[in-house]
């Protein structure tokens, strides 16, 4: 297992995909700028707090799945690609090892994405010169962040099942777009309580709710139930798949 | 024919793979013997590629078995993959790291501890100048140079290649055909490969299996091969059995063969085919006709491969062996 982990940060050496993840995060709050701007009569008020307070929001809502899903298509898919699956396949390591290997590379790179994240909307809003900095806020912004970002992971491995169903980066991204519009439905028409791609998207909206920009809506327990479920089913079904099905580059 | 006593390392029973109604491979059956160079010839689609990735277990038969070493292939691929080393079709790398960093890599994910293993590689795959540079802007050739240094990091014990002298030069050709010749003499690595380049493997191989639509049609060893490749004089006539007394007998002929039914095929002593005719005929031969000939691997395998189907071509009728053999 750890010789497969070891591989997989190795294959990462040189790779451009880590920096554009970085410079995507970095840029994020950007959206919360024209957001903001976008709302006329509520860019003068708006906080320090504020503004960090949508950093979760804009990856709720917009980039988070796509890009962690484009993390995952790299990841699982790179290899058929490449014509590297079969070199890796013919190996004596477990092909489960590969799989829990490359997963967590994955919770790695999204959990430093979202501390990024985190960062980079704190910088932005001291950058911006906004009144009213508070630690409280960023913490909150942190925990909401986490959250946002490990309700998306859960819904990952089904993107990996689709990268290493289709050998290849193509499909697990169109499957990611689709996660995407999803999300952005699933949250308008209130499914976000039982749809994994619809949940991030609700609480953000719930982030906004004090703001009155948003209906707030709160994960109970049965939909942490929901979306750990699809996590758990989405990784036996790759792991089944790896070690039964037919590998072909 | 004496009996091959080299230990069987890689043997397929009954080995069968449909793809829906595609039967890519049907009922196949090799033996590969320590230290042998057995080539897999067949033309592009015949079954090759799939009966390697059947040996290799990266696709599951749906009849029959493979075994390596000992070891089925399925389920216990890991014990045998230790000491295989393997290039399936493109020999793909990581192109973003360096030829030194994949084959660390490789060596990494073989469990193998840092040391001379990967310069040993290197060497045997004439690699040093490549090194340092990323695997991305090197040529096809040297790719596959690459690929063939990672199937040899483990040092493996049996070494399976699909196509592996794809995009290489005819240099490069020749080094991988003088690497493999030399891993079967001086380190006793079992050799399968497979090719549809004739005169290549005519070059290296013990053992030839040729494949037609998923069939094994014939496995030719390496002095059949050779005897194949020879000038001979081919007497068509009425009655081979008595043919082949009269030129032992009154000729002293012995470097011949009856090819069932219809000729006999002399390997020497053309300047005596006169002689020979004379005699048939004075044995009451009658002889249909006379000609001078060349068969080698290349005709034998469109003979084979080129008569439609592998059940057609299954049935060419054996070539019996007569008088002596070199």
């Amino acid at each position: 297992m750890l010789r497969a982990l070891e591989a997989e940060l190795t294959k990462l050496k040189r790779a451009t995909l880590p920096l554009w993840t970085l410079a995507t995060v970095c840029g994020a709050p950007t959206l919360s700028n024209v957001f903001a701007t976008a709302n006329s009569g509520w860019t003068e008020t708006t906080l320090w707090s504020t503004f960090v307070g949508l950093g979760p929001m804009s990856m709720g809502t917009w980039y988070g799945i796509l890009l962690f899903g484009l993390i995952t298509a790299f990841l699982f898919g790179r290899e058929y690609s490449e014509g590297v699956a079969t070199n890796v396949l013919t190996t004596p390591t477990r092909r489960e090892y590969f799989v829990l290997a490359k997963f967590a590379v994955l919770a790695g790179w999204v959990a430093v994405l979202a501390l990024l994240a985190v960062v980079a909307q704190v910088v932005w809003a001291s950058a911006l010169g906004l009144d009213g900095a508070t630690w409280s806020s960023v913490w909150s912004c942190l925990g909401d962040m986490l959250t946002v970002a490990l309700l998306i992971f859960l819904t990952l491995p089904l993107v990996a099942l689709v990268a290493v169903m289709s050998r290849g980066v193509f499909a697990p991204m169109i499957f990611s777009a689709f996660g995407f519009a999803a999300g952005m439905l699933g949250g308008i028409a209130g499914w976000g309580d039982w749809l994994p791609w619809a949940m991030p998207t609700s609480i953000a909206g719930s982030f906004m709710g004090p703001m009155g920009l948003a209906s707030q809506t709160k994960l109970d327990g049965g939909s942490w139930v929901i979306a750990v479920g699809v996590f758990v089913l989405g990784l036996a079904a790759l792991l089944y798949w790896v070690n039964h099905a037919d590998s072909k580059s | 024919m004496p009996t091959d006593t080299r230990e069987v390392v890689i043997r397929t029973e009954g080995l069968t793979k449909h793809f829906g109604d595609v039967h890519a491979v049907e009922d196949l059956n090799l033996t590969v013997r320590r230290g042998e160079v057995y080539a897999f010839l067949g033309r592009n689609g015949a079954g090759k590629s799939t009966t390697i990735r059947l040996m290799l277990a990266l696709i599951k038969p749906t009849a029959g078995s493979v075994e390596i070493l000992g070891h089925r292939m399925v389920p216990n691929a890991i014990r045998a993959l230790e000491r295989i080393g393997s290039m399936v079709e493109a020999a793909g790398s990581y192109g973003n790291l360096t030829v030194r960093e994949n084959l660390e890599l490789q060596r990494k994910l073989l469990g193998l501890r840092r040391g001379s293993w990967v310069d040993e590689a290197v060497e045997l795959c004439g690699l040093e100048e490549y090194l340092d540079r990323r695997v991305d802007t090197l040529s096809l050739g040297n790719k596959q140079r690459v690929g063939f240094g990672r199937a040899l990091l483990n040092k493996p014990e049996v070494l399976i290649l699909d196509e592996p002298t794809n995009g290489l030069d005819p240099v490069g050709i020749a080094d991988v055909r003088a690497l493999i010749k030399r891993l079967a003499a001086e380190r006793n690595v079992t050799v399968f490969l497979s090719s549809h380049i004739l005169s290549e493997v005519q070059q290296m191989a013990d053992t030839i299996g040729i494949i037609h639509n998923g069939r094994l049609l014939e496995e030719i060893g390496y002095e059949e091969l050779r005897r194949r490749n020879r000038e001979y004089l081919e007497l068509r006539v009425s009655d081979t059995k008595r043919a082949a007394w009269a030129l032992e007998e009154k000729c002293g002929v012995r470097d011949f063969v009856v090819i069932e039914g219809s000729a006999v095929r002399v390997y020497s002593g053309f300047d005596r085919a006169e002689e020979y005719t004379r005699s048939l005929v004075e044995a009451g031969v009658g002889i249909i006709s006379a000609h001078m000939s060349e068969e080698n691997l290349e005709d034998h395998f469109v003979k084979l491969t080129g008569r439609g189907s592998g059940d057609e071509a299954a049935e060419t009728p054996a070539e019996k062996t007569g008088g002596s053999q070199r």
